[in-house]
């Protein structure tokens, strides 16, 4: 039955006056707030600039140049690169592994699911602007609890100095934004679980399926697209990754430029960097950071598009 | 020509501007039932600044005085996020509904906001400039033209504090050379106390703190004249010395130092858990408003005899009073910088926000803060990174606060970390830009 | 089929190795004891910083700082009120409320039809549509402020909340269709179809079949489109002139000090900033509950 309902599925056609009708609001509302700032912000990036706002002239693909070829970017940007990558690779994994069990987990219950939803999704209500502040305090190896009980439990060769030490600080850094993040997964698998009719589930295990293989067979296929939706804005998010690192290591991603990333040298670069030109160079460094993100999510979404076609 | 006018009561623009006012009111009080009773012809000027503390001083008690002074405006300062405030700033300034005056951070970020054309030379705004330290016009200038742009707000000495009784319960003075300032530091590390804290955690801080530990090293102001001259770059045997004293004081600085936040490094100080912490003259308030029960006084780091500077009192501007191109009340703008730059703003602002005067004519009450301005009085020498490596990116202060960092996670030595920051500065650092000095 | 059903609806473990026999009736398997320990364990770590925060805004700063245990031993509210007072709270979680929901309810109520025709329909452009829609959320916000104040200046719209409300409900716009598509394309073709036959327009079918069938869908977008914006100070400080109009998020910058950060009172107004979040989403789970069961009945 899901089988058919998917190739069904969109082939719908409908009069254009409908179509129209449907997208036009929404259209309207981003392409004049949303798309329109976005084009002239990229825009920016082409020119040169004298302090702040004072337009200076047209200067062609100078400052993409400069990312290439000057100081601070061929030695910062390749560093920060990186580490967004990391966080985007360890996110991806801990919220798709930890995410859907949870969520799969969840599903299985009664009653009490909706009191672990809200459980798992409240550290995504607190402002991000704290959270990173309170984890800092929490983590600190002098005034922190967190060490205090790890001592507290002998285990004082655990008691790290976590965003004192380059080797610890981005995986802390990873882990507190899975932490904070887990509810969307959590929530949306559960809601993609919901749309899943039991009688597919009860017509496989008719057949003898056990609980792994009904779960790739059956289960996993339906979730893929949601799997993929939240696999996309992961990456997003992990690219464009701000208020935590900043938070945790301050604008020079500390310690030792271990949780430096690519927003925070924009920030370095950007208004308050005393530069004169900081707008030119500071866009053309979101510009190539914008043209990398979509290239990523629209490769995504293909191989997204090509494992739904594999799997249904 | 001057371009404060006498006061007059209604100048053309300030017609306007009332008559506008008027309306606005008169609508506004309509639409909302008479909510609003704000007096209707006094002319309110917004002004902006990145720190809460001095927003509180104003509606505290500046503004008052101002304002009995000058009853025709009022005065209403905003506090914008200290970590956007530049691009609250770039947005604020660059369109409708400017604010008046803002305050801007000195040197290299007002030297790019006066590129901006978005404020305004004060040369002829302000009358006298005449009580102002040297210093303190430096940091107020653009780079390209010297021209000012800027009434200074004040000046951050930056010193080492330490505990009192701490050092009294060990037999400790304070220390006249480097090798006692080690000396003391190894007694207090047998005592079981930390002796040195620095916020390891971030970079501007620990820039800072190398700069209170290596500046008589280097060669205070000898050194900034060649590095200015382009004759010495970082690179120079006094300079990587300099850097090598951070390495130096390895031993004695507090556990995980790489994770000590500011307000940790206050807390650790104020409770008696770090027996001294190089820091700036702000610190006398902060230790204030934590209530911690603490006796503490400052020195400044005591040279070797062949060192090839005495001790000096490392120092900076710290930020400035800016007149908005946008503003709609430019002349009460004016009034206002004018009071800025006055003895009177320069006692009730030094005094309430803990921070050494820019301007002559100032007493300062509190017996710390006195001692250290007679210090810097005596003994000034400029911050280099503030000063002169802020103009451009990568900015020196956040390059030399990695490399420190590394230098104490053992990742690399002063020598390698002097050459970083020397390259790093020199996609943009060049000493003719600041002919102007 | 009804909630039943879905409370007994058939497990699907993950854990791999163990494959119990289906439809156990009794109630504490092993299995279950381990993945009921496992899910209680991670509350606790989800809830635990938290509640160190809720703790802590009950002591003062010095405590919170000298002393790693949150566990106030001389609990006091100064900080819930200075909180309160300093910040004007009260005025701020008016306009964030007004704010919130106008952005939010305008964003969905756009973003429904257009995800709708995007996933169900054929037209020419849509694949160009649809990624158009979702570059939208790869804009680098720190850059796109200037040219966004620079627009909402041009409408004069600086400093009214309206700018506001525009902005973030613009911004919600490609989040929640690119989330929406996924769910409508989830659905079976039947149901449209059987609507079709009975005589309803593509509005009706809309309205009336396809969205209630992704209610969860929506539940959750709508609360992960609000927290952002209920919690955001930049934006409401780049338009907004007029203390007036401040929103929560821009209140609890307040404790944000050049040089020394207000823990205590930071905590306390965080705790007030979150609880009314917290209310929406307990609200918003029943919703999401609601809406998966009537899913499965129909």
């Amino acid at each position: 039955m899901a089988r058919t309902a998917r190739k069904a599925s969109s082939v719908q056609r409908a009069p254009a006056t409908a179509v129209l009708l449907f997208i036009l609001p929404a259209f309207a509302l981003f392409a004049v707030v949303l798309l329109y700032p976005m084009v002239s912000a990229l825009g920016y990036s082409l020119f040169e600039w004298r302090g702040g706002t004072n337009l200076a002239g047209f200067n062609w693909f100078d400052n993409f140049v400069v990312l290439f070829t000057e100081q601070p970017f061929v030695e910062q940007m390749p560093r920060a690169f990186l580490h967004n990558l990391a966080i985007f690779a360890g996110t991806l994994v801990l919220q798709n592994s930890i995410g859907l069990f949870l969520a799969v987990q969840l599903h299985r219950l009664g009653r009490m699911r909706r009191v672990f939803q809200v459980l798992y999704t409240t550290p995504y209500l607190v402002s991000p602007l704290v959270v990173g502040y309170l984890w800092t305090l929490l983590l600190s190896p002098t005034f922190g609890p967190v060490n205090a009980g790890l001592q507290a439990a002998g285990l004082d060769s655990l008691a790290l100095s976590w965003l004192g030490d380059p080797t610890t600080a981005l995986p802390v850094l990873i882990l507190v934004s899975v932490w904070q993040w887990i509810g969307f997964p959590v929530l949306l698998y559960g809601a993609a679980l919901g749309g899943i009719p039991p009688e597919l589930d009860d017509a496989a295990s008719v057949d003898g399926a056990t609980g792994w293989s009904r779960f790739r067979r059956i289960t996993l296929p339906l979730l893929t697209p949601v799997i993929g939706t939240v696999s996309i804005l992961t990456f997003i998010g992990a690219m464009e990754t701000f208020t935590l690192p900043y938070a945790f290591g301050g604008a020079t991603g500390s310690p030792a430029g271990a949780t430096d990333v690519l927003s925070l040298l924009f920030f370095r670069v950007s208004f308050q960097s005393g530069a004169s030109n900081a707008l030119g160079v500071s866009s053309a460094l979101a510009t190539l950071l914008f043209l990398f993100i979509l290239g990523g999510a629209l490769l995504g979404r293909r191989l997204l598009r090509a494992q739904e076609e594999r799997l249904s | 020509m001057t371009a404060r006018r006498s006061p007059r009561l209604f100048g053309r623009r300030g017609v306007i501007a009332s008559l506008a006012l008027f309306v606005s009111t008169a609508v506004l009080a309509t639409a909302c039932g008479g909510g609003d009773s704000g007096s209707s012809d006094a002319v309110r000027l917004t002004v902006w600044t990145w720190s809460n503390e001095a927003a509180t001083a104003f509606k505290d008690r500046i503004a008052d005085a101002f304002e009995k002074a000058h009853p025709d405006i009022e005065v209403e300062v905003v506090a914008q996020l200290d970590k956007n405030y530049e691009t609250l700033l770039t947005t604020g300034l660059a369109g409708s509904q400017s604010p008046d005056v803002v305050a801007l951070r000195s040197y290299g970020v007002l030297s790019s906001f006066a590129d901006s054309g978005n404020i305004v030379p004060l040369d002829d705004v302000v009358k006298d400039w005449s009580g102002f330290s040297k210093p303190a016009l430096a940091g107020a200038k653009r780079k390209s033209d010297g021209k000012l742009y800027a009434v200074p707000q004040g000046i951050q000495t930056a010193q080492v504090y330490y505990n009192k009784k701490v050092f009294a319960d060990l037999g400790l003075g304070v220390p006249a050379t480097w090798d006692e300032f080690l000396a003391a530091a190894q007694k207090i590390k047998d005592s079981g106390t930390a002796p040195i804290v620095v916020p390891g955690a971030v970079a501007a801080q620990i820039s800072l703190a190398s700069e209170i530990l290596g500046n008589a090293r280097r060669g205070a102001g000898d050194f900034q004249q060649a590095f200015l001259a382009g004759q010495k770059n970082l690179t120079d045997p006094d300079s990587v010395a300099a850097i090598g004293l951070t390495e130096q004081v390895k031993p004695f600085l507090v556990d995980n130092v790489t994770s000590v936040s500011l307000d940790e490094a206050v807390t650790l100080f104020a409770t008696g858990r770090a027996a001294m912490f190089p820091s700036g003259t702000w610190q006398v308030t902060t230790f204030k408003n934590l209530g911690a029960k603490i006796d503490y006084g400052t020195f400044d780091v005591p040279a070797n005899p062949d060192w090839p500077s005495k001790a000096v009192t490392v120092s900076y501007a710290d930020g400035g009073w800016a007149l908005a191109k946008r503003s709609q009340h430019p002349d009460e703008a004016a009034t206002l910088l004018n009071w800025l730059a006055g003895t009177e703003f320069g006692n009730l602002y030094a005094n309430a926000m803990g921070t050494i005067p820019a301007r002559d004519g100032v007493t300062l009450e509190n017996p710390l803060l006195a001692e250290m301005y007679q210090r810097y009085q005596a003994t000034p020498s400029a911050y280099l990174g503030a000063a002169y490596l802020r103009y451009g990116s990568p900015s020196g202060t956040d390059l030399l606060g990695e490399q420190v960092q590394k230098i104490w996670l053992g990742e690399t030595t002063p020598a390698d970390a002097a050459k970083s920051v020397q390259t790093g500065i020199d996609a943009w650092f060049k000493p003719a830009d600041f002919a102007h000095e | 089929m009804t909630s039943t059903a879905l409370a007994s609806a058939p497990a699907t473990p993950a854990t791999g190795g163990a494959t119990p026999p289906r439809r156990r009736r009794r109630r504490w398997s092993a299995e279950k004891v381990v993945v009921m320990t496992v899910l209680w364990l991670y509350a606790a770590i989800c809830v635990a910083p938290l509640i160190t925060m809720v703790l802590n805004s009950f002591r003062t700063h010095l405590q919170i700082a000298s002393d790693p245990w949150p566990f106030p031993t001389d609990p006091t509210v100064e900080n819930y009120v200075s909180a309160w007072t300093e910040a004007s709270f009260g005025r701020y979680a008016l306009n964030s409320i007004l704010i919130t929901v106008g952005s939010v309810a305008i964003s969905t109520a756009v973003s429904l039809p257009a995800a709708y025709a995007i996933a169900r329909w054929r037209f020419p452009g849509r694949g160009a549509l649809e990624g158009l829609f979702m570059s939208g959320l790869l804009i680098p916000f720190m850059l796109a402020i200037l040219p966004m104040f620079y627009l909402m200046d041009a409408l004069r719209l600086i400093d009214s909340p309206l700018s506001l409300i525009l902005i973030y409900s613009a911004n919600g716009v490609p989040f929640t269709i690119f989330v929406l598509v996924s769910f409508f394309r989830q659905l079976p073709a039947e149901l449209e179809e059987a609507a079709f036959l009975d005589g309803g327009g593509h509005f009706t079918v809309f309205l009336r079949v396809m969205m209630p069938l992704v209610r969860p869908a929506i539940a959750t977008v709508v609360v992960f489109r609000f927290v952002p914006i209920w919690n955001d100070f930049l934006m409401p400080l780049v338009m907004l002139r007029n203390r007036e109009n401040y929103t929560l998020g821009v209140g609890l910058t307040t404790f944000f000090g050049e040089y020394q950060n207000d823990w205590a009172s930071l905590f306390a107004g965080l705790v007030i900033a979150t609880v009314p979040l917290l209310v929406l989403f307990v609200f918003a789970t029943r919703q999401i509950i609601q809406g998966l069961t009537a899913g499965i009945g129909k």
